[in-house]
């Protein structure tokens, strides 16, 4: 094999090692909501947010959540070595994200090579608050769970505290949150970035003006 | 071979590059297995709350320490402690204390410690979850007057408390009660006061206006002193300092030699009242109800007391800080309630004293009036209708006081109908109008009874008037009872109009804002700002405007339609050259349209990044965004979404109301009603009197 040809797999390797790695630990920064459920008499771990947080508007992202079952010895803990990742989960949950007066259903899909991972993809053209709906069935048990980002980032609750959710799902404990979509405008440079909703709306104030006169 | 050559070509970076690959493969299986928390290292515990103030420098800790939710990674987390210049005063010795690695602490330099407020920033990197959070909160210490901000309680913050309205209205009862007793009983018995019958009718009555003047000057010294009390309590933060808070409002501000005031005037009148009560019947030379020397002396010292004491109030009404028209304000606001009280009051002397007392009166007076005129139906007829020229002329004077008041703090349909105050005095008046319709009544039977009493018995009208005639006395006593109960509540409306803050005095503060000139010495600065984003306009008031403890307003505007639908209103802060981090907090909901915060927010002099979001059931949040800089007038930020209404330009427009002709209308109306009412009702006295033989 030539030094050139040798190079080159070096090379490639290296750069899907960064890039996995890149990924892998993207995703451990991530600030989400974690809810400890028992749901038909099983405990679950499920945590949802944002894809690719911190997420500003027009910026490629969606809802996540991460499903697992608790460790029957520790349900508390979420690290517990016997928590496992719930797979499959994409055929009977979907998601329903709603902004202002605005609602609409998205399928999940499994997230590549990270079984209990779970993705609805969209891109958030609004500076507001989301609320990402996890809805269907797990266990055999209609569930419905309501994520709302915070606009006090890094706020999360923390509570151990029990609440009957709806026939069969009682929720047992929650951790953290996750923030809202950021508006690009702190971090628009060297020139302001104005979002594609704001452009719509200054195009159509001009059409207006310009009917008017 | 080819694996040796493979090596052999490439060398040590291949070495190098391979070592890198076997740490990326063992640090993504490690990482794979990983069951993220997705938790935050935040503050459970504080060792100093956010914006707590701590009284003196000695008593500030030597260390501040956070327990924080996750394990803090100390290599990267900090908690840094600066003053208000920006300078540290920690010494930058974080460090992880107790057992379970949550709790880190820093000391602090305790020299640098002065009077001020402290910024305490703080960030961890969470060892559970590599997660990074920060935030800042504020404490103060010492005397945070001046340029730090002023403590809460020294501000000039008015909320609606149900327990000051429950405490102030026995007071406005009090005055009325004992106002009106004192003017009817100079006013009421003139005319038996001619026919030399003054003294036995003074006898008969004078028991039941002692207990109406002393029990009411009691109550109103209690409530009085109450309320002062009371008002130490709102304003003291734990329970040990409310003596030290009670003092300071006696002595440092007017509540203390106000109170005196109130309490030296409820003596008078206690006293007065007893020596009233103490003149034996025919004292006097000239056998008047009211001897110069005894009784007049007496009842008006408690007339000047009972006068000083609704003075006392008017001066700390809402009218009082009615900018440019506090004098009038209060002349009108004294003059509202003195003629409320001599009407209600009137009334509470009739129903108590007058009615109780008529068969005794009836008789007394007997021998000195018309045969034919000797029934109690007669006694009754010319106190009523006596009383019904002050009735009529006290309601035109209310209504005409009343109208001004409420142009001058509501400007608007908006404000009526939109603010606290607008439907609190919505209920006075609906209240006050069936009074008025039963004043009316009354009048229409005066005359009726006066008809039936001194037409002939041949005449045709009195037929008609006879079934009318025979229920007419105890049907008029039932009505003035039921009159003098509706009153009770009207009074108790109006005690919780003066707990109301008019929607005018919130603009005031925020015209405040205008200029440093047209702001009066020893008022703090304050910013006021109209912010507009999606169309939804708000005022945005920050007072004090300096460093240390600011209360932020949010207003949104009445027009606005979806103010239903705001589900939450939080800022955030930060400082522009990213000194500190983020300071952020939730804006407590006072009504539906104003939202506020207090706490240590301005911490530090420069420039700063203010974004207020206010989120909405039904719509998108409302994003407002605009710089601030502590030092010099306030600059707006780049966003475009964000305009300016100068309230110079339109600060003036606001405090004219829309009702101004409305009322110039209206006002001309009573006059000329008031005054038609007012002579015939004179003339009606002036035909029983000569009925009666009563003319001078």
């Amino acid at each position: 094999m030539e030094v050139k040809t040798k190079l080159t797999i070096i090379s490639i390797l290296v750069s899907i090692m960064f890039g996995s790695l890149y990924s892998v630990t993207m995703q451990n920064v991530f600030a989400h909501e974690s809810r400890l459920y028992s749901i038909g008499n099983k405990d679950y771990w499920i945590t949802v947010g944002s894809i690719g947080e911190p997420v500003f508007v027009d910026d490629k992202s969606g809802a996540e959540a991460f499903i697992s079952t608790a460790d029957p010895a520790n349900p508390l803990d979420s690290d517990s070595n016997g928590t496992k990742m719930m797979e499959g989960l994409e055929k009977t949950l979907k998601f329903e994200i709603s902004a202002g007066d605005k609602k609409k259903v998205f399928e999940i899909e499994p997230a590549w090579n990270d079984p209990g991972h779970y993705e609805a993809v969209f891109y958030p053209t609004v500076e507001t608050t989301y609320n990402y709906r996890l809805f269907g069935t797990i266990n055999n048990v209609s569930v419905s769970f309501d994520f709302q980002c915070q606009t006090s980032e890094g706020e999360g609750q923390q509570e151990n505290s029990t609440k009957q959710i709806s026939e069969g799902v009682t929720q047992k404990a929650q951790r953290g949150g996750f923030g809202c979509i950021d508006s690009r405008a702190d971090v628009g440079f060297p020139e302001p970035y104005v979002s594609n909703n704001e452009l719509v709306h200054m195009i159509n104030k001009t059409k207006g003006n310009s009917t008017i006169e | 071979m080819s694996h040796f050559l493979f090596f052999n070509g490439i060398k040590s970076s291949s070495i190098v590059l391979l070592s890198l690959f076997i740490m990326y493969t063992f640090l993504v299986v490690t990482l794979s297995n990983t069951v993220f928390v997705y938790g935050h290292a935040i503050p459970d515990t504080y060792s100093l709350e956010p914006n707590s103030v701590i009284e003196k420098q000695v008593s500030f800790p030597t260390n501040i320490y956070i327990i924080f939710s996750e394990r803090p990674d100390p290599k990267i987390s900090y908690i840094h402690v600066a003053d208000s210049a920006g300078q540290r005063i920690d010494n930058d010795d974080f460090n992880i204390i107790g057992q379970n690695g949550r709790q880190a602490a820093v000391t602090l330099d305790t020299s640098l410690i002065r009077d001020g407020i402290y910024s305490i920033s703080w960030q961890a990197l969470s060892l559970d979850d590599g997660h990074v959070a920060k935030g800042t909160y504020v404490v103060g210490v010492g005397d945070l007057t001046g340029n730090q901000g002023l403590p809460k309680d020294t501000q000039h913050e008015e909320q609606f408390s149900p327990t000051l309205a429950i405490l102030k209205g026995p007071i406005i009862i009090g005055e009325v009660v004992v106002l009106g007793a004192v003017i009817s009983q100079l006013y009421l018995w003139n005319d038996f006061s001619r026919l030399g019958l003054g003294s036995a009718i003074h006898s008969l009555s004078k028991k039941r206006i002692l207990v109406l003047v002393a029990s009411s000057s009691i109550v109103m010294a209690i409530f009085s002193t109450t309320l002062l009390m009371y008002q130490a309590v709102l304003i003291s933060e734990k329970e040990s300092n409310y003596f030290e808070k009670l003092s300071e409002l006696f002595f440092q501000t007017s509540n203390g030699l106000l109170w005196i005031l109130k309490l030296v005037c409820c003596i008078v009148l206690l006293s007065s009242i007893y020596f009233y009560n103490k003149i034996p019947p025919g004292a006097s030379k000239n056998n008047k109800l009211i001897s110069t020397n005894g009784g007049t002396a007496s009842l008006c010292i408690s007339l000047i007391a009972i006068g000083t004491f609704i003075a006392v109030n008017s001066s700390t009404s809402h009218s009082s800080s009615v900018e440019g028209w506090s004098q009038l304000g209060i002349v009108m606001d004294f003059i509202h309630t003195a003629i409320v009280s001599v009407w209600i009051g009137g009334l509470v002397y009739i129903s108590y004293v007058f009615f109780p007392n008529i068969y005794r009166i009836t008789d007394t007076v007997s021998e000195k009036i018309q045969v034919q005129q000797k029934e109690q139906k007669s006694v009754e007829l010319i106190t009523l209708a006596r009383f019904s020229i002050l009735g009529t002329i006290s309601i035109g004077i209310i209504t005409l006081t009343g109208l001004f008041l409420a142009w001058l703090h509501i400007h608007s349909a908006g404000e009526l109908i939109g603010s606290d105050y607008g439907k609190t005095l919505i209920v006075k008046l609906s209240i006050a109008l069936p009074v008025i319709i039963l004043g009316a009544i009354h009048q229409f039977w005066i005359t009726r009874i006066s008809k039936t009493l001194f037409v002939k018995k041949d005449c045709k009208e009195i037929q008609n008037l006879k079934k009318f005639n025979l229920r007419s006395p105890s049907t008029l006593k039932s009505t003035i009872r039921i009159e003098a109960i509706l009153m009770l509540f009207l009074l108790s409306a109006a005690s919780l109009l003066t707990v109301t803050s008019p929607p005018t005095q919130d603009k005031q503060v925020m015209h405040g804002a205008m200029s440093d000139e047209s702001m009066p010495t020893g008022i703090p600065h304050v910013f006021f700002q109209t912010l507009d984003t999606q169309g939804v306009p708000i005022n945005f008031l920050v007072a004090p405007f300096a460093v240390g403890f600011n209360n932020f307003t949010v207003n949104f505007l009445n027009e606005n339609q979806n103010i239903s639908k705001i589900v939450n209103v939080s800022i955030e802060l930060k400082k522009t050259d990213l000194s500190l981090s983020t300071i952020k907090a939730n804006l407590e909901r006072h009504n539906d349209t104003a939202f506020s915060a207090y706490g240590g927010y301005l911490s530090q002099e420069g420039k700063w990044d203010l974004k207020i979001t206010v989120q909405r059931s039904d719509s998108y949040d409302l994003n407002y965004r605009l710089g601030l800089s502590i030092n010099d007038s306030a600059d707006i930020g780049d966003n475009d979404s964000i305009k300016q209404t100068g309230p110079n330009k339109s600060g003036n427009k606001e405090m004219i109301s829309e009702f101004t002709p409305w009322v110039i209308l209206l006002s001309v109306v009573l006059i000329v009603m008031t005054g038609l009412f007012s002579i015939s009702a004179y003339k009606r006295l002036k035909a029983i009197q000569g009925q009666l033989g009563l003319q001078k």
